[in-house]
């Protein structure tokens, strides 16, 4: 929702301009990158920005699949980056790709405690055992049509487990943030979300026969306002700075 | 006696007021024209009694009851202690209560979570004393609900009393009525409109709440579940379910506020206490 109300404001500001583009790093980039990649992202933008003078990025952040619906109802965006391959083959089957997406990160899914791991959770059969049989034990989800949802969708029929949520978060962010602050005790989010927890979290992993590794893709919607800009932004993620930031939230490198 | 009063109705407005209006008018009805021409007409039925959908609307409506209720209990009461008793502070307790109204819902969320959950400030003592879990609740849901939505009755009724003709309870009292007793058949039925429209306001508030209710009560289905919260979820991957619970929601409101026009307009504008016999 504040996603659509940015991509309004912002489209109303780049309508304003309608600067020729002489200089393809120039004028505005608007990047919509999911939540989960929000802000390695904004960290890419602002070292963009540092290099390319004139340029100005904007990262609009919200769930994959809202930003996907958001191009296909013909949002101005210049670069999609989504944490999950479905909502980017939805962009390419409706609004369409200038170029087929890139992969340019994965990121694990891991099970993520409270400091300390008081529960002493080593995998996902403690969970399973913990939410049937404690009442106390909180485990929250992320919503089943987020992209780590339908992750953690696959992993638990690999694993033949099952797990019943108290509630189903709108985003990684605010299931994560609910174990940071003590209210929930476990979830399942991705590695860069359990390093971003600091001190205030602990990662439990997943066995890799039955974890499916997130592949992140990036690419520049047909219809892009700045397709030079969103050009150069690609091959800046792509590139070293761009997956040195990466490497440092904890993503995997292709 | 015949005296001819200018009829309300046939008073001319300015054609720029006119404009205006109609403009007002225009903005608020375009966004339902836009709905119910994406409405998915030949699925309505089945969209509409979808399991998710059932629970959301049957939770939404279970709570929103309980928080007007919950709001009438001890916002009536509130709202006497501000219109009638003059204490110390009073400015600022009028302030607090009416706090929450302007606040973001999402701020009050945030509070009731900090307050109210599990490591809160309150709420460990309810979970270590009592077992007493709040969040992932129903009953989170009627405290987020009634956090956002009794300032609206507290604001209704308050100003309500400050405008009651106290010589009616005054006259009650000599004749030997009890406080109690004037309360409820004397001071309750002047105020009968405005406490309706309270009530009201109070219970179509709490039906639309969501920022209070997802970050406090967290989201699922059948516990904590709301209209709001399931038409949000709904919209990135079914949005015909989305619309379904949208026209759902507006078609619930908008038969509530059209049965009370009535009472809203609490008759001529000449009847105040003669208003309530």
């Amino acid at each position: 929702m504040l996603g659509a109300v940015l991509i309004v404001a912002i489209g109303a500001a780049l309508g304003a301009c309608g600067n020729g583009t002489d200089e393809a790093t120039s004028g505005s980039i608007l990047v919509s990158a999911s939540s989960s990649l929000g802000t390695a992202m904004v960290e890419i933008a602002e070292a963009f920005e540092a290099e390319h003078e004139g340029a100005s990025v904007s990262v609009n952040i919200a769930n994959s699949a809202a930003l996907a619906s958001q191009i296909d109802a013909g949002a101005p965006v210049d670069v999609f980056a989504s944490a999950d391959e479905w909502n980017m083959q939805s962009v390419v089957d409706g609004q369409g790709t200038v170029a087929p997406p890139v992969v340019f990160a994965t990121n694990e899914p891991r099970i993520l405690v409270g400091p300390g791991n008081p529960f002493g959770i080593t995998g996902l059969d403690d969970l399973a055992a913990l939410t049937a049989a404690d009442p106390g034990f909180v485990y929250v989800a992320v919503a089943p049509e987020s992209a780590i949802g339908r992750y953690v969708t696959e992993i638990l029929e690999r694993a033949g487990v099952e797990l019943s949520p108290r509630s189903l978060e709108e985003s990684v962010t605010a299931a994560a943030n609910k174990v940071r602050l003590g209210e929930a005790d476990a979830t399942i989010v991705f590695t860069t979300d359990v390093l971003a927890s600091g001190d205030r979290g602990v990662g439990v992993p997943i066995p890799s026969e039955v974890n499916v590794i997130a592949t992140a893709l990036v690419a520049v919607p047909e219809g892009a306002p700045n397709p030079d800009g969103a050009a150069a932004f690609v091959d800046f993620v792509l590139g070293d700075t761009g997956r040195a930031i990466l490497d440092s939230y904890g993503f995997g490198l292709p | 006696m015949n005296r001819r009063r200018p009829d309300p109705s046939a008073e001319r407005l300015p054609v720029v007021a006119v404009v205006l209006a109609g403009t007002a008018i225009a903005f608020f009805a375009a966004p339902f024209v836009g709905l119910l021409w994406r409405a998915p007409w030949g699925d309505v039925w089945r969209v509409v009694s979808d399991d998710t959908v059932r629970r959301a609307l049957v939770l939404s409506l279970q709570t929103s009851i309980a928080t007007m209720v919950v709001s009438a209990i001890f916002g009536i009461p509130l709202a006497w202690l501000l219109a009638r008793v003059g204490f110390p502070g009073r400015s600022l307790v009028r302030a607090l209560a009416m706090l929450s109204m302007v606040l973001p819902p999402v701020v009050g969320g945030v509070a009731l979570f900090f307050s109210f959950g599990r490591r809160g400030l309150f709420g460990q003592y309810l979970d270590a004393w009592f077992g007493i879990q709040l969040p992932f609740s129903t009953p989170a849901v009627v405290m987020a609900q009634t956090f956002v939505a009794m300032p609206f009755l507290v604001l209704t009724v308050e100003a309500a009393l400050r405008q009651v003709d106290r010589r009616y309870e005054d006259a009650a009292r000599t004749l030997g009525a009890s406080r109690w007793y004037v309360f409820r058949r004397v001071t309750l039925p002047s105020i009968r409109p405005a406490l309706v429209a309270g009530l009201v306001l109070a219970w179509a508030r709490a039906l639309g709440e969501f920022g209070a209710t997802i970050t406090f009560a967290g989201n699922l289905p059948g516990t904590t579940q709301t209209m709001p919260l399931a038409t949000f979820l709904a919209l990135d991957r079914r949005p015909e379910e989305a619309i379904g619970l949208s026209m759902l929601l507006i078609a619930i409101s908008f038969t509530v506020l059209l049965t009370l026009r009535d009472r809203w307009l609490g008759g001529s504008p000449n009847t105040t206490a003669a208003g309530a016999a």
